[in-house]
């Protein structure tokens, strides 16, 4: 009986799936001469012939281009900083050029002229400018709680399915546990504690760069997905022949989950990971929404709504537009993780 | 069905236990105490913060104070408001009414789209509408909703003004249309991301369904493709929905705290946000630990649905 996976690559034409039954005959010999592409090389064929996701995915980097080339938008492009205020701009229009008197800072009492391509805020800051720089921290803030939350997912979950029992019973208790909680609940929560407990708040470190706390926050709730899909493999892999033939050759638990488990679950972390960003981008957003994340005059995407809203009549641009940055981004990374998916999903049989 | 039953009730009760650890470890065991910022005032005398400590009975070793405070809490005293010093349990009594009205509307619009677009994309597999209803359902999970909820307001109350932007009913109104108009824009804003989830997973359990021998059988008997697809499909594809449905609980309440943070809602979620804001720690232990245990009874809702449901568990 075909099963639905190999239906569906029969389905969009794939090569592979077509041809294989005809070189079990011809010439194996020669097959076994010339090198097959490597794994990754089938997934990133698989992923090309899905035009959606190749879009999504040039939309993400345009996107990460964007955000993390800020310091060069701000000085090439917009020529302003996030934060240069000009009081005389304030709810600027999109496109509108404003020459204004400096007072303080290196230009102090020259007259600069500045053109706001997306308009300015309620301070006269320029959008553009801070939509780069909040993009670069809403992105920074995702990648490094997903860093944190696949760490701890991967080595709870590994533990868990690897050795079973009692360890597995109360690791995955420990899941439901944080599962159970709604989870803006709890983030606001723990940031109400760290943000006002004067042993953190008083070091240097946070009044720098306190928004570095902002993943470890997040990564609280956001690692027990990746514990239980890692759980679910490894208990499903630890049996396999190729496993126990290692044991037997005498290697340790360490070296058979590193060496010989870890590699066969790589394409379902990088899977889990993608589809975990648009989640983690909307968790940071929520959060500095409600200034419970990263805190003003540190522009995000989120918060840079957070006052906007005050002047939705008067200027409805500061409200659309972080709000769409989001939106584009999420839905990007979304298309794109889908199409990784069916690309590099282990099962799809080539 | 009794065993599976009890046992499964059984199960809550080391989920509860950790979950009041978990928020009880979060509030105490981080280092600092609220007598920590008096100590630091120069006119504050050690006795008056031993004095104080003893009063909010801070002396006392963690472990005690854990159980003293699981003691109140299973006698339903959640304690006083560290800002109002109003019993929080009468404050959330107030608030939770208004949570679950928003929650329900949410609710039964999530299910009034998402099964019969997710059952028609699934039948018209491919097709144009499938096609739109697959991209608009990852727009869906996509979209923040905070922003949707926004752009609504912009949209439907800013520009149109067609809709109230807040509250649950006008002063002086609360008739039956009056609390409809107020409800709407909430409760879609909270419905659209679950809306989105739950059509795609009714499509792709259809699907799963639809390829069964016992629908060709069906179909083979020469039955109407209605009753093909509602009695003999639907009817199993939607034993799944039951947990899902149980499983997206905690998103409503993190989605109600946003939301009716924005529409101004008077519920537990703009309960603990304005609590958070001013710190007031009873009371957000209060709410998060009322919606988890309410996530925690809605799951348990859900498998005992579920098994009574489905005669394979019935059985077993």
């Amino acid at each position: 009986m075909v099963s639905g996976r190999d239906e569906r690559a029969v389905q969009r034409g794939d090569g592979a799936a077509i041809a294989q039954p005809t070189l079990a005959g011809a010439g194996r010999d020669k097959l076994a001469r010339t090198k097959s592409p490597s794994y990754a090389l089938r997934a990133w064929r698989r992923f090309k012939r899905n035009r959606l996701s190749l879009v999504s995915m040039v939309i993400f980097l345009i996107m990460i281009l964007f955000s993390y080339g800020a310091p060069l938008i701000s000085k090439y492009v917009t020529k302003t900083g996030f934060g240069d205020q000009n009081l005389q701009a304030t709810f600027a229009p999109a496109g509108k050029t404003i020459s204004a008197i400096q007072i303080g800072g290196p230009n102090s009492g020259k007259t600069v002229t500045t053109k706001y391509i997306l308009g300015a805020d309620e301070l006269g800051r320029d959008v553009l400018t801070r939509l780069a720089y909040g993009g670069r921290i809403s992105l920074t803030v995702s990648f490094l709680t997903l860093a944190i939350a696949l760490t701890v997912g991967l080595l709870i979950g590994a533990l868990a399915g690897y050795y079973g029992g009692w360890v597995d019973t109360i690791l995955m208790r420990l899941v439901d546990v944080f599962i159970s909680i709604p989870g803006l609940f709890v983030l606001i929560l723990v940031s109400t504690t760290i943000n006002n407990n004067k042993l953190i708040t008083g070091t240097s470190f946070y009044r720098t760069s306190g928004w570095l706390v902002l993943p470890f926050v997040i990564a609280i709730l956001s690692w027990t997905g990746i514990s239980r899909l890692i759980r679910g493999e490894f208990l499903s892999l630890k049996s396999r022949d190729y496993v126990e033939a290692a044991r037997v050759l005498g290697s340790t638990d360490g070296r058979i989950i590193v060496r010989h488990i870890l590699p066969n679950v790589v394409p379902i972390i990088i899977v889990w990971a993608t589809l975990a960003i648009p989640g983690l981008i909307l968790t940071e957003a929520a959060l500095s929404y409600l200034s419970f994340g990263v805190q003003i005059p540190t522009p995000s995407w989120g918060n840079m709504l957070t006052n906007s809203t005050q002047y939705f009549s008067r200027s409805p641009g500061l409200v659309v537009l972080p709000g769409a940055l989001i939106f584009i981004t999420t839905m990007a990374v979304n298309l794109m993780g889908n199409g990784l998916r069916d690309a590099l999903d282990p099962r799809l049989n080539d | 069905m009794g065993t599976f039953l009890i046992r499964r009730i059984l199960q809550c009760f080391p989920l509860l236990i950790g979950i009041t650890l978990f928020v009880f470890l979060l509030i105490n065991a981080v280092p600092g105490n609220p007598v920590g910022d008096l100590a630091l005032n120069p006119g504050t005398r050690p006795e008056d913060v031993a004095r104080i400590k003893a009063q909010l009975g801070l002396d006392q070793p963690l472990y005690k104070r854990y159980f003293i405070w699981v003691g109140n809490v299973l006698r339903g005293d959640l304690g006083k408001s560290m800002v109002s010093f109003r019993d929080v349990r009468t404050e959330i009594g107030n608030r939770l009414p208004n949570t679950i009205k928003l929650t329900v509307a949410a609710f039964v619009l999530s299910l009034l789209f998402s099964i019969p677009i997710g059952i028609y994309s699934a039948i018209k597999r491919n097709s144009i509408f499938d096609y739109v209803s697959t991209v608009t359902s990852v727009a869906g999970v996509s979209i923040p909703n905070f922003w949707l909820a926004l752009m609504l307001i912009l949209f439907f109350a800013v520009r149109l003004r067609w809709l109230p932007s807040g509250g649950t009913q006008d002063i002086g109104g609360g008739g039956l249309s009056d609390q409809l108009k107020h409800v709407i824009m909430p409760a879609f804003a909270l419905a659209f991301v679950q809306l989105a989830g739950w059509t795609r997973y009714i499509r792709g359990q259809m699907l799963e369904v639809i390829r069964q021998d016992y629908i060709r059988t069906a179909r083979a008997k020469g039955l109407r493709e209605g009753v093909v697809i509602f009695r003999h499909a639907f009817r199993n594809a939607l034993l799944p929905l039951v947990t899902l449905f149980g499983l997206s609980i905690p998103q409503f309440f993190s989605g109600a705290l946003i939301i009716e943070t924005i529409f101004s809602w008077p519920g537990i979620g703009r309960l603990t946000f304005d609590a958070a804001v001013s710190r007031d720690y009873t009371m957000i232990m209060g709410t998060v630990l009322l919606s988890s245990t309410m996530v925690v009874l809605g799951n348990l809702l859900a498998d005992v649905a579920y098994g009574l449901l489905d005669p394979r568990i019935k059985q077993g």
